[in-house]
């Protein structure tokens, strides 16, 4: 417990923050939005939002900082205690927080008549769950390969950006549409939802797997800089 | 722990750092000199596992760290100091130590904690145990960095550049407490102060350019300047031949030590050579300029 503990003060303030922070943002816009008259759908939509693509955003670009940074990462190299164990449990916290925020959002949602996603509590997760493990996933693959903070967070917001901006190209093309991140807040749950969740959660899990095996050298994480 | 290595190569794209490295470290400390750039930390590091050799065989305490179970085991008796060694400045020293404990493995609460507070007491940090570490000075750092190195009594201590940047007390004290540390173990001492090593080590290596050029006792790097170490005193400009080691302005003029093979000056009297004459004698050998 105590390793956990101290796993999570080098995950950071931000890394555990951000999360949050990104929620509370959701809230104040749909409060704003509500208060200014936007349709009440359009509100619900807003705060789905939240958990599927601002809370999945503060998640990776957290992982990126987790991989990308670390003052004693020589010094973590000769210890006993794989490094890549030690990141396992940092990426964990951010992804616990991030999880459990999710979770904890969306019962409110329900709770209070503004939840637009699925029905059931397994479909529900998946609104976050899939976009959660996507992006994160991306952002650690790139973090590990291209061992800069600069690369992977703006690689991640591209690719946040241009499916924002692209939204309604991206869920018309048959190819592009499983792959779209905010397919429940943009779309709701319409045709072809369960295979983009599902190809969605299984790019974060090949990426992560590939992240892994990379890091069974994690001297490649070491910087020309620390070289 | 003895480390023995042979024909160890490590290169960096087009760059090779080791050029086939053999070398036998015996018990107790020892010293490995060298000019900047001549691939200490780079075996250094790969003799902590931070690095793979691209190629070669390094056998620690008769484990192969080319391998990944020879590496963990290596690693178990390892205590690390690398030569810029960041700490985690939201981390109190006591809190670092706890944490560095954790990752090697040390999970009895009780012993752990016990040993963090006979280490700061070793290191002289016992005062600043619940102070974070932001603020510490350059000597301090080094010091919770051997206390972190000493957790869990390894057998192999690898310390690397350790007193460099150092003001003259601090690295007095510093080489004070590697002598002290060294006792039953094995204590690797990388640096470029021919000093650290004059004052804390029998046995030493010389690398130039990324071979090693020298093993043997301590005393074996002085004889190499046996014979060509001379004192010029003058008041013109300084020998032309061979290397300038030290020159102390005096009211009869300039006193120039010099290492040369053959007499810098026709006023030149042969002298007793140093350490550190004998290291630039070694290295004019090695890297003919």
């Amino acid at each position: 417990m105590s390793l956990w503990r101290y796993e999570a003060r080098r995950a950071g303030w931000p890394a555990c923050l951000a999360p949050p922070a990104s929620l509370l943002v959701t809230l104040a816009l749909a409060a704003a939005g509500a208060a200014f008259g936007t349709p009440r759908p359009s509100v619900h939509s807003l705060l789905l939002s939240g958990v599927e693509a601002l809370v999945p955003l503060a998640a990776a670009t957290a992982a990126v900082t987790v991989v990308s940074v670390d003052r004693c990462r020589e010094l973590q190299l000769t210890l006993p205690t794989g490094y890549s164990w030690t990141l396992g449990r940092r990426l964990g916290v951010v992804a616990g927080i991030g999880a459990a925020l999710s979770v904890l959002f969306s019962a409110a949602l329900r709770l209070t008549g503004s939840w637009a996603g699925p029905d059931s509590p397994l479909a529900s997760a998946l609104v976050w769950a899939s976009p959660l493990l996507g992006l994160t996933g991306l952002a650690l693959l790139v973090a590990v390969l291209g061992r800069s903070v600069v690369l992977a967070t703006t690689t991640v917001a591209v690719v946040w950006l241009c499916q924002q901006l692209f939204a309604s190209a991206l869920i018309a093309g048959a190819w592009s549409r499983p792959f779209f991140l905010f397919l429940t807040s943009r779309a709701g749950v319409a045709d072809g939802w369960g295979t983009n969740r599902a190809v969605l959660a299984a790019c974060g899990v090949l990426f992560i797997t590939i992240a892994l095996l990379l890091l069974r050298r994690p001297e490649r994480l070491l910087t020309e800089e620390e070289i | 722990m003895d480390i023995m290595i042979s024909g160890l190569r490590r290169r960096f794209g087009r760059v090779e750092a080791l050029r086939g490295v053999d070398l036998a470290v015996p018990g107790g400390m020892f010293g490995l000199l060298g000019t900047n750039g001549a691939g200490k930390t780079t075996l250094m590091r790969v003799l902590a596992g931070v690095l793979p050799p691209t190629s070669g065989r390094v056998l620690v305490g008769g484990h192969d760290i080319t391998t990944r179970a020879g590496r963990l085991a290596v690693q178990r008796r390892l205590g690390y100091l690398p030569q810029d060694l960041g700490l985690y400045p939201d981390l109190t020293t006591h809190e670092f130590l706890d944490y560095v404990g954790l990752l090697k493995g040390l999970d009895d609460d009780a012993a752990r904690r016990r040993q963090i507070g006979e280490l700061l007491d070793m290191v002289g940090l016992a005062d600043v145990a619940r102070r974070r570490l932001k603020g510490f000075s350059g000597g301090m750092r080094r010091r919770v960095g051997i206390a972190q190195a000493l957790l869990g009594d390894p057998a192999l201590i690898v310390v690397d550049e350790p007193t460099a940047g150092l003001d003259p007390e601090e690295r007095i004290r510093f080489r004070t407490l590697l002598a002290q540390i060294a006792g039953h173990r094995t204590v690797l001492l990388s640096t470029h102060i021919v000093e650290d090593v004059a004052q804390t080590c029998q046995e030493a290596a010389v690398m130039a350019s990324g071979r090693v050029v020298f093993t043997g006792p301590v005393t074996g790097i002085i004889d190499r300047a046996q014979g060509a170490t001379w004192e010029v005193v003058t008041q013109g400009p300084p020998p032309s031949t061979g290397v300038v080691v030290s020159a102390v302005g005096r009211p009869g003029g300039t006193h120039y030590r010099v290492v040369s093979p053959t007499k810098p000056d026709p006023a030149a009297v042969p002298v007793q050579p140093s350490l550190e004459e004998g290291y630039v004698a070694l290295m004019r050998e090695a890297v003919p300029s």
